[in-house]
């Protein structure tokens, strides 16, 4: 398999791949808790205006699209800062704006071949030449050092904007920032996984993270493993099957989605057969007047005889000694506990 | 004794129209308010000038004696009015209550974060609202009245002079309204600070010293509970009548009064 590594521009494919797999998801994430997940898309709309410029004007595509992502960046936090209701039209102008200018300027210019378009659009492996390289990965390394450094901020802001102000959060810049790291982002990905698919590698990995972790480190962390092995494994696929990367890497971030999403039913059908306890007013808690026994990585409560272990909103009933098979109560048991009423 | 929060011919408002104007009162250290009255008087409007989300039109607000705005925001602790706490992404409780650190740190120094000590300052204010065990739970898995109390621990975080509450205990059922009302029991019985908007007055008898009434954009009312007069706070809260201003609507003073829905602005 090492045999890829001799060809030049998929030694440039992978590096640029493994940058983007850790980079869309974690800025992603931020993305999608402010509900905004497809405003990377809109932005890959407006850099391909960018990406045209560049090429009409033998500069470089990469330097042009940068500029004109960043600016449509700002000008969506503005427009959606001022709000109102025309502020989604006003988005909805501003990405088809950008697009179809973007493909009439390549159009009419002489190096504008249809190849060329649909490499822009949805990647090519063949696409990401030396100097790019250099360029993605002092950006990459900026984003990355910047989103990392930013995340507390980040996910304050975007959690309880509200509260984020009244804490003296300096909320407009947070949100500014984050609009241009996704633009950055954007253009860092557009060799390999072109501008129509980047935001898929944006929300998809993070999107099979919802679904099975727990806190937000957790499903970050899942998020970025997920993103890697969907860029890297996909420009090593599409150099194997010659399929078009951008896509390729989108059909393999989905494939995972749909294991991460069956392997995540199937830990709420094992969590749904917990036996339940009787639902009382009292809440347990340290000092709630119940012995508190360690079990694993919970507290139980000894309740009348019975332990019992929060569980979401409800508390379920737990066995009296932690065999790792037995650890939920036996059906027997939880009906005891069903037929004792909310009484104790 | 110094007040802790010192209201003197007050008015705060949006977009420069005054929602609440000539409101006075004070806030001693330890004492804990209660602010009553009907939706849209305005008095979401009051406190939440005072943690700076409305605008300061006129008179003057002191915080432990310095201007409000130039007072240090992490003296307030916020507890704002939420049902839920509606993540669009997974959040453990701690994760959730930490952000009431980061909020008040600087941004543009985020190397002189100190995490282990945010993480104390959250295990802490956890075990003050009873969720000691519950550091790791997904936020969402928990209980309308757990959430709650996310809320306030969010808020203690800081360890702030006085804590700042809006109808904390609204759409939470009788069993977690025992439980909030004993939190706030608990903090009272530490000596903290509290300023509570609420229309259960009920639920907190036993936490409240004083009762404030606000009525069309004025204060009509600030002495004990007991001696409330009767029809002191017209109207109950129900928890999805907020957009019905029709109580106001008769009132001739401030028309912009309807502006304060009461609810989480957008």
């Amino acid at each position: 398999m090492l045999e890829i590594l001799d060809y030049a521009f998929m030694r440039n494919a992978l590096l640029a791949a493994l940058l983007i797999g850790v980079a869309a998801p974690l800025v992603g994430i931020f993305m999608v808790q402010r509900r905004l997940s497809l405003i990377g898309d809109g932005l890959g709309h407006v850099a391909l205006a960018g990406v045209a410029v560049g090429i009409l004007t033998s500069s470089s595509p990469v330097l042009t699209a940068l500029l004109t992502a960043v600016a449509a960046a700002v000008a969506i936090e503005f427009t959606r800062a001022r709000g109102g209701p025309t502020s989604d039209l006003a988005l909805a102008l501003m990405f088809y704006g950008g697009i179809a200018l973007g493909v009439v300027l390549i159009g009419i210019s002489p190096e504008g071949t249809p190849a060329n378009l649909t490499a822009y659009l949805f990647g090519s492996i063949t696409a990401t030449t030396t100097g790019d390289l250099y360029v993605f990965l002092a950006l990459t390394l900026v984003v990355l050092l910047v989103t990392w450094a930013l995340r507390p901020w980040l996910f304050a802001a975007a959690q309880d904007e509200e509260y984020a102000r009244a804490a003296g959060m300096p909320v407009t810049a947070v949100n500014l920032i984050l609009s241009i790291l996704t633009a950055v982002t954007v253009v860092v990905s557009m060799r390999v996984v072109g501008l129509l698919l980047i935001s898929a590698l944006m929300v998809i990995p993070n999107a099979a993270a919802q679904a099975i972790a727990r806190s937000f480190r957790g499903a970050m962390t899942l998020a970025v493993g997920l993103g890697l092995i969907s860029a890297v494994g996909g420009v090593i696929t599409s150099f194997y099957a010659e399929t078009p990367s951008g896509g390729t890497i989108v059909l393999l971030a989905l494939a995972l989605f749909v294991v991460v999403s069956v392997i995540a039913a199937w830990q709420r059908r094992r969590d749904a057969a917990h036996a339940r306890a009787e639902r009382h007013d009292h809440e347990h808690g340290p000092g709630c007047g119940h012995e508190a026994i360690r079990h694993k990585d919970h507290m139980d409560y000894l309740h009348d005889g019975h332990r019992h272990a929060a569980h979401g909103g409800h508390y379920d009933e737990h066995a009296p000694d932690g065999h790792a098979g037995d650890e939920h109560a036996t059906g027997a048991h939880a009906r005891r506990a069903h037929a004792r009423g909310a009484g104790s | 004794m110094s007040p802790v929060i010192e209201v003197t011919d007050a008015a705060f408002g949006y977009a420069g129209q005054p929602v609440v104007s000539h409101v006075t009162f004070r806030l001693d250290p330890g004492e804990v308010v209660a602010v009553l009255g009907p939706n849209g008087s305005g008095k979401s409007t009051l406190i939440k000038g005072l943690v700076g989300l409305t605008e300061e039109l006129g008179g003057t607000t002191t915080i432990l004696g310095q201007p409000l705005a130039q007072a240090e925001r992490g003296l307030v602790g916020y507890v704002p009015q939420r049902h839920t706490l509606g993540t669009s992404v997974r959040a453990s409780v701690a994760e959730i209550v930490g952000t009431g650190r980061v909020a008040f740190m600087s941004m543009w120094r985020p190397w002189a974060r100190n995490p282990a000590r945010s993480r104390q300052a959250v295990a802490r204010a956890l075990d003050l609202v009873g969720l000691g065990d519950r550091a790791d739970a997904d936020v969402s898995a928990l209980s309308g009245g757990q959430q709650r109390r996310v809320l306030i621990a969010r808020a203690l975080a800081t360890s702030p002079e006085v804590l700042i509450m809006d109808e904390p205990t609204a759409g939470v059922d009788h069993g977690n309204q025992l439980v909030l009302a004993g939190v706030l029991e608990r903090l009272k019985a530490r000596g903290t600070t509290m300023l509570i908007v609420t229309h259960e007055l009920d639920a907190l008898a036993t936490v409240v010293d004083r009762v404030v009434v606000i009525e069309d954009g004025r204060l009509t009312y600030d002495g004990p509970a007991d001696s409330l007069p009767p029809g002191g706070t017209r109207g109950h809260h129900h928890d999805h009548d907020d957009e019905d201003t029709g109580e106001s609507a008769g009132a001739p003073v401030i028309p912009t009064a309807r502006i304060d829905l009461g609810g989480p602005r957008a």
